[in-house]
Protein backbone atom coordinates (compact mmCIF):
# COMPACT_ATOMS: atom_id res chain seq x y z
CA UNK A 1 0.00 0.00 0.00
CA UNK A 2 2.88 2.43 1.30
CA UNK A 3 5.17 1.50 -1.57
CA UNK A 4 1.71 2.08 -4.25
CA UNK A 5 1.42 5.76 -3.09
CA UNK A 6 4.90 6.31 -2.71
CA UNK A 7 5.11 4.88 -6.88
CA UNK A 8 2.09 7.61 -7.53
CA UNK A 9 4.00 10.21 -5.72
CA UNK A 10 7.24 9.45 -8.12
CA UNK A 11 5.33 9.51 -10.97
CA UNK A 12 3.46 12.73 -10.01
CA UNK A 13 6.97 14.07 -9.08
CA UNK A 14 8.24 13.11 -12.61
CA UNK A 15 4.85 14.51 -15.03
CA UNK A 16 5.79 17.92 -12.99
CA UNK A 17 9.34 17.62 -13.37
CA UNK A 18 8.74 17.36 -17.10
CA UNK A 19 6.13 20.27 -17.25
CA UNK A 20 8.44 22.50 -15.35
CA UNK A 21 11.16 21.50 -17.48
CA UNK A 22 9.59 22.77 -20.45
CA UNK A 23 8.06 26.20 -18.47
CA UNK A 24 11.66 26.69 -17.54
CA UNK A 25 13.67 25.97 -20.53
CA UNK A 26 10.70 28.00 -22.94
CA UNK A 27 10.65 31.20 -20.93
CA UNK A 28 10.68 34.39 -23.54
CA UNK A 29 14.12 35.00 -22.66
CA UNK A 30 14.80 32.75 -24.90
CA UNK A 31 13.00 33.21 -27.12
CA UNK A 32 14.36 32.16 -30.79
CA UNK A 33 15.36 34.58 -32.62
CA UNK A 34 13.44 35.96 -35.68
CA UNK A 35 12.85 34.03 -38.33
CA UNK A 36 14.66 30.82 -36.95
CA UNK A 37 11.55 28.78 -36.82
CA UNK A 38 8.37 28.63 -38.76
CA UNK A 39 5.44 29.00 -37.40
CA UNK A 40 3.04 27.76 -40.12
CA UNK A 41 3.15 24.46 -38.66
CA UNK A 42 -0.13 23.74 -35.85
CA UNK A 43 2.44 21.06 -33.86
CA UNK A 44 5.56 24.00 -33.98
CA UNK A 45 3.13 26.95 -32.95
CA UNK A 46 1.56 24.92 -29.94
CA UNK A 47 4.32 22.66 -28.93
CA UNK A 48 4.08 23.31 -25.07
CA UNK A 49 0.25 22.87 -25.27
CA UNK A 50 0.13 19.73 -26.97
CA UNK A 51 3.11 18.75 -25.00
CA UNK A 52 1.58 19.61 -21.82
CA UNK A 53 -1.78 18.09 -22.55
CA UNK A 54 0.02 14.39 -23.26
CA UNK A 55 2.16 14.56 -20.34
CA UNK A 56 -0.79 15.08 -18.34
CA UNK A 57 -2.85 12.49 -19.91
CA UNK A 58 -0.28 9.78 -19.45
CA UNK A 59 0.23 11.39 -15.89
CA UNK A 60 -3.44 10.69 -15.12
CA UNK A 61 -3.44 7.36 -16.78
CA UNK A 62 -0.18 6.02 -14.95
CA UNK A 63 -1.66 7.34 -11.54
CA UNK A 64 -5.04 5.24 -12.13
CA UNK A 65 -2.96 2.14 -13.51
CA UNK A 66 -1.41 2.59 -10.06
CA UNK A 67 -4.88 2.81 -8.00
CA UNK A 68 -6.55 0.09 -10.25
CA UNK A 69 -4.55 -2.26 -12.23
CA UNK A 70 -1.27 -2.43 -9.92
CA UNK A 71 -3.78 -3.59 -7.11
CA UNK A 72 -5.28 -7.09 -9.11
CA UNK A 73 -3.96 -10.13 -7.99
CA UNK A 74 -0.80 -11.32 -9.13
CA UNK A 75 -0.22 -14.44 -11.06
CA UNK A 76 2.00 -15.74 -8.28
CA UNK A 77 6.05 -15.71 -8.97
CA UNK A 78 7.95 -18.35 -7.79
CA UNK A 79 10.76 -15.82 -6.56
CA UNK A 80 8.48 -13.96 -4.15
CA UNK A 81 8.06 -14.55 -0.61
CA UNK A 82 4.90 -14.58 -0.63
CA UNK A 83 5.02 -17.98 -2.84
CA UNK A 84 8.16 -19.39 -0.71
CA UNK A 85 5.99 -18.72 2.46
CA UNK A 86 3.40 -20.78 0.39
CA UNK A 87 5.39 -23.21 -0.57
CA UNK A 88 7.03 -24.01 2.81
CA UNK A 89 3.39 -24.67 4.44
CA UNK A 90 2.58 -26.36 0.96
CA UNK A 91 5.11 -28.92 1.89
CA UNK A 92 4.90 -29.77 5.34
CA UNK A 93 0.76 -29.67 5.12
CA UNK A 94 1.34 -32.36 2.07
CA UNK A 95 3.89 -33.79 4.33
CA UNK A 96 1.34 -34.32 6.92
CA UNK A 97 -1.54 -34.85 4.75
CA UNK A 98 -2.83 -31.84 6.37
CA UNK A 99 -5.20 -31.33 3.65
CA UNK A 100 -7.59 -28.56 5.76
CA UNK A 101 -4.32 -26.69 5.66
CA UNK A 102 -5.13 -22.64 3.95
CA UNK A 103 -1.96 -23.75 1.88
CA UNK A 104 -3.79 -26.89 -0.08
CA UNK A 105 -6.47 -25.69 -2.85
CA UNK A 106 -8.59 -28.78 -3.44
CA UNK A 107 -10.04 -29.41 -6.54
CA UNK A 108 -11.81 -32.46 -6.19
CA UNK A 109 -12.45 -35.48 -3.71
CA UNK A 110 -14.27 -38.67 -4.69
CA UNK A 111 -15.43 -41.98 -2.74
CA UNK A 112 -14.74 -45.24 -4.78
CA UNK A 113 -15.78 -49.09 -3.80
CA UNK A 114 -12.58 -50.64 -3.04
CA UNK A 115 -11.22 -53.62 -5.90
CA UNK A 116 -11.75 -56.97 -4.27
CA UNK A 117 -7.78 -57.67 -5.03
CA UNK A 118 -4.79 -55.47 -5.06
CA UNK A 119 -4.94 -52.39 -6.45
CA UNK A 120 -2.23 -51.12 -8.78
CA UNK A 121 -1.78 -47.39 -9.09
CA UNK A 122 0.19 -45.93 -12.56
CA UNK A 123 0.78 -42.52 -12.91
CA UNK A 124 2.35 -39.65 -15.07
CA UNK A 125 5.18 -38.11 -12.73
CA UNK A 126 5.35 -35.55 -14.98
CA UNK A 127 1.88 -34.50 -15.14
CA UNK A 128 1.05 -34.48 -11.92
CA UNK A 129 1.95 -36.79 -8.22
CA UNK A 130 0.57 -39.39 -6.08
CA UNK A 131 0.98 -40.26 -2.94
CA UNK A 132 -0.78 -43.42 -1.37
CA UNK A 133 -1.89 -43.47 2.06
CA UNK A 134 -2.78 -46.64 4.31
CA UNK A 135 -5.20 -45.63 6.79
CA UNK A 136 -6.64 -48.21 9.50
CA UNK A 137 -10.42 -47.93 9.86
CA UNK A 138 -11.47 -47.38 6.27
CA UNK A 139 -13.77 -49.14 4.13
CA UNK A 140 -13.76 -47.30 1.15
CA UNK A 141 -10.87 -45.37 -1.28
CA UNK A 142 -10.78 -41.27 -0.56
CA UNK A 143 -9.34 -39.78 -3.39
CA UNK A 144 -8.32 -35.97 -3.60
CA UNK A 145 -6.77 -33.68 -6.42
CA UNK A 146 -5.06 -30.63 -4.93
CA UNK A 147 -2.56 -27.84 -5.56
CA UNK A 148 -1.10 -25.27 -4.38
CA UNK A 149 -3.23 -22.65 -2.60
CA UNK A 150 -2.05 -19.55 -5.14
CA UNK A 151 -5.20 -17.80 -4.34
CA UNK A 152 -5.86 -16.56 -8.24
CA UNK A 153 -8.28 -17.59 -10.73
CA UNK A 154 -6.09 -19.67 -12.74
CA UNK A 155 -6.62 -22.31 -9.86
CA UNK A 156 -10.11 -22.35 -10.18
CA UNK A 157 -10.38 -22.81 -13.50
CA UNK A 158 -8.45 -26.18 -12.91
CA UNK A 159 -10.51 -29.12 -14.21
CA UNK A 160 -10.50 -32.19 -12.28
CA UNK A 161 -9.37 -35.51 -13.29
CA UNK A 162 -11.45 -38.33 -14.48
CA UNK A 163 -10.54 -41.08 -12.29
CA UNK A 164 -11.98 -44.73 -12.38
CA UNK A 165 -10.94 -48.50 -11.29
CA UNK A 166 -11.08 -50.39 -14.14
CA UNK A 167 -9.68 -54.31 -13.24
CA UNK A 168 -7.93 -53.72 -9.91
CA UNK A 169 -6.11 -50.65 -11.93
CA UNK A 170 -6.31 -46.88 -10.49
CA UNK A 171 -6.87 -45.04 -13.64
CA UNK A 172 -6.17 -41.46 -14.41
CA UNK A 173 -7.59 -39.88 -17.76
CA UNK A 174 -5.65 -36.61 -17.87
CA UNK A 175 -7.97 -33.76 -18.52
CA UNK A 176 -6.32 -30.54 -20.24
CA UNK A 177 -7.53 -27.39 -18.71
CA UNK A 178 -7.16 -24.73 -21.38
CA UNK A 179 -7.01 -21.07 -19.90
CA UNK A 180 -7.36 -17.99 -21.64
CA UNK A 181 -5.88 -14.75 -19.71
CA UNK A 182 -4.83 -11.55 -20.13
CA UNK A 183 -1.83 -10.71 -18.67
CA UNK A 184 0.16 -6.95 -17.68
CA UNK A 185 3.99 -7.74 -17.75
CA UNK A 186 6.77 -5.69 -16.77
CA UNK A 187 8.78 -4.14 -19.04
CA UNK A 188 12.46 -5.37 -20.72
CA UNK A 189 14.57 -3.33 -18.08
CA UNK A 190 13.36 -4.78 -15.28
CA UNK A 191 13.02 -8.37 -17.09
CA UNK A 192 16.56 -7.63 -17.93
CA UNK A 193 17.85 -7.33 -14.20
CA UNK A 194 15.76 -10.86 -13.32
CA UNK A 195 18.19 -12.17 -15.53
CA UNK A 196 15.47 -12.86 -18.48
CA UNK A 197 15.59 -12.02 -22.31
CA UNK A 198 13.36 -9.73 -24.24
CA UNK A 199 11.22 -12.91 -25.45
CA UNK A 200 10.98 -14.46 -21.45
CA UNK A 201 7.90 -12.73 -20.74
CA UNK A 202 7.01 -15.93 -18.51
CA UNK A 203 9.12 -18.61 -16.74
CA UNK A 204 7.68 -22.19 -17.95
CA UNK A 205 9.40 -24.15 -15.17
CA UNK A 206 7.73 -22.05 -12.59
CA UNK A 207 4.38 -21.88 -14.04
CA UNK A 208 4.51 -25.86 -14.04
CA UNK A 209 5.75 -26.41 -10.41
CA UNK A 210 3.66 -23.94 -8.73
CA UNK A 211 0.25 -25.16 -10.57
CA UNK A 212 1.40 -28.92 -10.75
CA UNK A 213 -1.53 -31.54 -9.70
CA UNK A 214 -1.43 -33.71 -6.79
CA UNK A 215 -3.50 -37.17 -6.31
CA UNK A 216 -3.79 -38.30 -2.57
CA UNK A 217 -5.26 -41.86 -2.65
CA UNK A 218 -6.15 -43.09 1.13
CA UNK A 219 -7.06 -46.69 0.94
CA UNK A 220 -8.11 -49.21 3.72
CA UNK A 221 -4.90 -50.69 5.41
CA UNK A 222 -5.40 -54.37 4.59
CA UNK A 223 -5.83 -53.23 0.72
CA UNK A 224 -2.32 -53.85 -0.69
CA UNK A 225 -0.95 -51.60 -3.39
CA UNK A 226 1.46 -51.14 -6.09
CA UNK A 227 2.73 -47.75 -7.09
CA UNK A 228 4.75 -47.02 -10.02
CA UNK A 229 5.12 -44.08 -12.30
CA UNK A 230 4.89 -44.37 -16.16
CA UNK B 1 34.04 43.11 -32.35
CA UNK B 2 32.43 42.31 -29.10
CA UNK B 3 34.29 43.17 -26.02
CA UNK B 4 32.60 40.61 -24.03
CA UNK B 5 33.91 37.29 -23.60
CA UNK B 6 31.23 34.70 -22.63
CA UNK B 7 32.01 31.76 -20.49
CA UNK B 8 31.44 28.15 -21.70
CA UNK B 9 29.10 27.09 -19.26
CA UNK B 10 27.33 30.28 -20.20
CA UNK B 11 27.53 29.41 -23.96
CA UNK B 12 26.15 25.96 -23.43
CA UNK B 13 23.45 26.81 -21.19
CA UNK B 14 21.94 29.66 -23.55
CA UNK B 15 23.15 26.98 -26.89
CA UNK B 16 21.14 24.26 -25.40
CA UNK B 17 18.11 26.60 -24.48
CA UNK B 18 17.68 27.85 -27.99
CA UNK B 19 17.97 24.46 -28.96
CA UNK B 20 15.56 23.42 -26.87
CA UNK B 21 13.30 26.19 -28.50
CA UNK B 22 14.04 25.76 -31.88
CA UNK B 23 14.05 21.95 -32.35
CA UNK B 24 10.43 21.03 -31.78
CA UNK B 25 10.93 18.31 -34.84
CA UNK B 26 12.22 16.32 -31.78
CA UNK B 27 9.29 16.54 -29.42
CA UNK B 28 7.01 16.38 -32.37
CA UNK B 29 8.46 13.13 -33.37
CA UNK B 30 8.39 11.56 -29.71
CA UNK B 31 4.75 12.04 -29.29
CA UNK B 32 3.86 10.76 -33.02
CA UNK B 33 5.96 7.91 -32.47
CA UNK B 34 4.63 6.91 -29.07
CA UNK B 35 1.23 7.08 -30.14
CA UNK B 36 1.71 5.21 -32.94
CA UNK B 37 3.66 2.71 -31.09
CA UNK B 38 0.76 2.67 -28.41
CA UNK B 39 -1.81 1.95 -31.31
CA UNK B 40 0.53 -1.00 -32.42
CA UNK B 41 0.27 -2.32 -29.00
CA UNK B 42 -3.58 -1.67 -29.18
CA UNK B 43 -4.16 -3.65 -32.12
CA UNK B 44 -2.04 -6.85 -32.21
CA UNK B 45 -0.98 -7.03 -28.39
CA UNK B 46 1.81 -9.85 -27.94
CA UNK B 47 0.25 -13.47 -27.08
CA UNK B 48 1.56 -16.73 -26.32
CA UNK B 49 0.43 -20.04 -25.44
CA UNK B 50 2.14 -22.41 -23.20
CA UNK B 51 1.67 -26.25 -21.84
CA UNK B 52 1.74 -26.92 -18.18
CA UNK B 53 1.53 -30.40 -17.59
CA UNK B 54 -2.49 -30.96 -17.85
CA UNK B 55 -2.64 -26.92 -18.01
CA UNK B 56 -2.65 -25.14 -21.55
CA UNK B 57 -2.69 -21.13 -20.95
CA UNK B 58 -3.28 -18.67 -24.00
CA UNK B 59 -2.08 -15.44 -22.35
CA UNK B 60 -2.14 -12.23 -24.08
CA UNK B 61 0.38 -9.79 -22.96
CA UNK B 62 -0.01 -6.05 -22.08
CA UNK B 63 2.98 -4.39 -21.66
CA UNK B 64 4.98 -1.45 -22.95
CA UNK B 65 8.09 -3.57 -25.14
CA UNK B 66 7.04 -1.88 -28.21
CA UNK B 67 6.74 1.48 -27.02
CA UNK B 68 10.49 1.04 -25.47
CA UNK B 69 11.39 0.18 -29.07
CA UNK B 70 10.02 2.97 -30.97
CA UNK B 71 11.11 5.50 -28.50
CA UNK B 72 14.52 3.56 -28.63
CA UNK B 73 14.45 4.46 -32.17
CA UNK B 74 13.56 8.07 -31.58
CA UNK B 75 16.89 8.45 -29.44
CA UNK B 76 18.90 7.13 -32.09
CA UNK B 77 17.47 8.96 -35.03
CA UNK B 78 17.37 12.06 -32.62
CA UNK B 79 21.14 11.78 -32.04
CA UNK B 80 21.84 11.15 -35.38
CA UNK B 81 20.14 14.34 -36.89
CA UNK B 82 20.98 16.78 -34.22
CA UNK B 83 24.44 17.77 -35.88
CA UNK B 84 23.24 18.04 -39.18
CA UNK B 85 24.41 21.12 -41.31
CA UNK B 86 21.37 23.43 -40.45
CA UNK B 87 21.55 23.11 -36.94
CA UNK B 88 25.38 23.53 -37.23
CA UNK B 89 24.65 26.72 -39.34
CA UNK B 90 21.92 28.28 -36.76
CA UNK B 91 24.39 27.92 -33.82
CA UNK B 92 26.50 30.69 -35.14
CA UNK B 93 24.21 32.71 -34.04
CA UNK B 94 26.14 32.16 -30.68
CA UNK B 95 29.70 33.08 -29.85
CA UNK B 96 30.33 29.25 -30.07
CA UNK B 97 33.04 26.76 -30.51
CA UNK B 98 33.26 23.27 -31.39
CA UNK B 99 33.16 22.31 -27.72
CA UNK B 100 30.77 24.26 -26.57
CA UNK B 101 28.52 23.21 -29.60
CA UNK B 102 29.22 19.54 -28.62
CA UNK B 103 28.57 20.05 -24.91
CA UNK B 104 25.36 21.84 -25.78
CA UNK B 105 24.52 19.23 -27.65
CA UNK B 106 24.88 16.93 -25.58
CA UNK B 107 22.80 18.75 -22.90
CA UNK B 108 19.71 18.93 -25.06
CA UNK B 109 20.26 15.05 -25.95
CA UNK B 110 20.38 14.55 -22.03
CA UNK B 111 16.91 16.92 -21.33
CA UNK B 112 14.92 15.21 -24.55
CA UNK B 113 15.82 11.94 -23.01
CA UNK B 114 14.57 13.12 -19.53
CA UNK B 115 11.71 13.45 -21.73
CA UNK B 116 11.73 10.79 -23.30
CA UNK B 117 11.96 8.55 -20.58
CA UNK B 118 9.05 9.96 -18.34
CA UNK B 119 6.34 9.60 -21.55
CA UNK B 120 7.72 6.32 -22.68
CA UNK B 121 7.34 5.07 -18.64
CA UNK B 122 3.93 5.99 -18.53
CA UNK B 123 3.26 5.69 -22.46
CA UNK B 124 3.78 1.64 -20.76
CA UNK B 125 1.33 2.21 -17.71
CA UNK B 126 -1.22 3.71 -19.68
CA UNK B 127 -1.60 0.74 -22.61
CA UNK B 128 -2.16 -1.27 -19.71
CA UNK B 129 -4.93 0.89 -18.34
CA UNK B 130 -6.70 0.70 -21.45
CA UNK B 131 -6.38 -2.56 -21.95
CA UNK B 132 -7.86 -3.36 -18.90
CA UNK B 133 -10.86 -0.77 -19.17
CA UNK B 134 -11.35 -2.32 -22.29
CA UNK B 135 -11.04 -6.07 -21.91
CA UNK B 136 -12.42 -5.74 -18.92
CA UNK B 137 -10.98 -6.84 -15.55
CA UNK B 138 -12.18 -10.34 -16.13
CA UNK B 139 -8.87 -12.76 -16.79
CA UNK B 140 -6.69 -10.15 -16.12
CA UNK B 141 -4.14 -11.18 -13.78
CA UNK B 142 -0.58 -8.70 -13.46
CA UNK B 143 2.58 -11.37 -14.21
CA UNK B 144 4.42 -9.10 -11.89
CA UNK B 145 3.16 -5.87 -9.86
CA UNK B 146 5.59 -2.79 -10.05
CA UNK B 147 7.04 -2.00 -6.79
CA UNK B 148 8.67 1.49 -6.08
CA UNK B 149 12.30 0.49 -6.24
CA UNK B 150 11.16 -1.19 -9.78
CA UNK B 151 9.78 1.23 -11.27
CA UNK B 152 12.48 3.57 -10.29
CA UNK B 153 14.63 1.00 -11.69
CA UNK B 154 12.94 1.23 -15.32
CA UNK B 155 12.99 5.19 -15.21
CA UNK B 156 17.16 4.70 -14.75
CA UNK B 157 17.39 2.19 -16.99
CA UNK B 158 15.13 3.31 -20.05
CA UNK B 159 17.17 6.66 -19.18
CA UNK B 160 20.70 4.64 -19.50
CA UNK B 161 19.47 3.01 -22.96
CA UNK B 162 18.07 6.35 -24.28
CA UNK B 163 21.52 8.32 -23.91
CA UNK B 164 23.05 5.09 -25.05
CA UNK B 165 21.59 4.98 -28.27
CA UNK B 166 21.40 8.88 -29.11
CA UNK B 167 25.12 8.88 -28.31
CA UNK B 168 25.46 6.18 -30.66
CA UNK B 169 23.26 8.23 -33.41
CA UNK B 170 25.25 11.18 -32.72
CA UNK B 171 28.68 9.54 -33.45
CA UNK B 172 27.14 8.00 -36.49
CA UNK B 173 25.92 11.08 -37.38
CA UNK B 174 29.22 12.79 -37.06
CA UNK B 175 30.92 9.78 -39.45
CA UNK B 176 28.22 9.70 -42.04
CA UNK B 177 28.78 14.11 -42.45
CA UNK B 178 32.59 13.17 -43.52
CA UNK B 179 31.44 12.34 -47.23
CA UNK B 180 29.25 11.44 -49.11
CA UNK B 181 30.86 8.04 -49.93
CA UNK B 182 31.33 7.47 -46.19
CA UNK B 183 27.50 8.23 -45.41
CA UNK B 184 26.58 5.10 -48.35
CA UNK B 185 29.06 3.18 -46.90
CA UNK B 186 27.69 3.90 -43.37
CA UNK B 187 24.73 3.52 -44.55
CA UNK B 188 24.99 -0.11 -46.79
CA UNK B 189 26.73 -1.86 -43.97
CA UNK B 190 24.14 -0.96 -41.04
CA UNK B 191 21.40 -1.76 -43.39
CA UNK B 192 23.02 -5.45 -44.19
CA UNK B 193 24.13 -6.15 -41.36
CA UNK B 194 21.02 -5.72 -39.33
CA UNK B 195 19.15 -6.88 -41.87
CA UNK B 196 20.92 -9.85 -42.47
CA UNK B 197 21.43 -10.90 -38.79
CA UNK B 198 24.37 -11.05 -38.60
CA UNK B 199 25.60 -12.48 -34.91
CA UNK B 200 27.51 -9.74 -34.01
CA UNK B 201 24.71 -7.42 -34.18
CA UNK B 202 23.32 -9.65 -31.86
CA UNK B 203 26.74 -9.91 -29.58
CA UNK B 204 26.07 -5.89 -29.55
CA UNK B 205 22.66 -5.87 -28.32
CA UNK B 206 23.37 -8.76 -25.63
CA UNK B 207 26.30 -7.19 -24.74
CA UNK B 208 24.04 -4.43 -22.55
CA UNK B 209 20.52 -6.40 -23.05
CA UNK B 210 21.86 -9.63 -21.28
CA UNK B 211 23.56 -7.51 -18.50
CA UNK B 212 21.95 -8.93 -15.12
CA UNK B 213 24.20 -6.60 -13.17
CA UNK B 214 23.00 -3.15 -12.86
CA UNK B 215 26.43 -1.54 -11.75
CA UNK B 216 28.18 -3.59 -14.52
CA UNK B 217 24.54 -2.13 -17.13
CA UNK B 218 25.80 1.74 -15.98
CA UNK B 219 28.96 1.52 -16.31
CA UNK B 220 29.23 -0.29 -19.70
CA UNK B 221 26.56 2.33 -21.06
CA UNK B 222 28.69 5.23 -19.80
CA UNK B 223 31.96 4.20 -21.55
CA UNK B 224 30.29 3.35 -24.35
CA UNK B 225 28.17 6.73 -24.57
CA UNK B 226 31.28 8.68 -23.26
CA UNK B 227 33.27 6.89 -26.31
CA UNK B 228 30.18 7.63 -28.58
CA UNK B 229 30.47 11.59 -27.51
CA UNK B 230 33.90 11.50 -27.72
CA UNK B 231 34.64 10.37 -31.38
CA UNK B 232 32.13 12.31 -33.02
CA UNK B 233 33.91 15.40 -31.18
CA UNK B 234 37.26 14.19 -32.34
CA UNK B 235 35.54 13.39 -36.23
CA UNK B 236 34.18 17.09 -35.95
CA UNK B 237 37.67 18.29 -35.29
CA UNK B 238 39.46 16.65 -37.44
CA UNK B 239 37.14 17.41 -40.26
CA UNK B 240 37.51 21.52 -39.55
CA UNK B 241 40.94 21.49 -39.52
CA UNK B 242 41.05 19.88 -42.82
CA UNK B 243 38.52 22.72 -44.31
Amino acid sequence: MIGDILSQFIVLILAVFTILLFVKLSSKKTKPIKGSSSKGSFFISRRNQILFVYVGALTVMSVLYFVIVNQQTPLINAESSEYRELNEHFQEAKQGQNLEDESIHIVKEWEMNKPSGPLSVNYNPFMYEVNVNQVEGLENIRVTQYMRNVDNQIQEQIKPFKLNIINNEFVVEDVQTEITLRAATEEFPVRQIKDKSLFDVIDDDEIREIYKQHILIEVPAELEVESMGQ
Amino acid sequence: MSLNSPSLKSTVIKQSKYKWMSYKSAFQSLIVVQIISILFTLLGAASGTSSFGLLQLHITYSTGDVILFFTFIWAFFTGLSIDRKENRLADQIFVTNQVSRHLANIVFLILINLVGMVTLVMAGFAIKLIIFWYKGPDQFLLLSSYSTSELLLVLGMVFLYLTLLSSIGYAIGSIVRLSKVVKVVVITTGVALVFLGDERVGQIISFYGSESSIVWFIGKVLVSSFLAFGLAYAIARQSEVRS
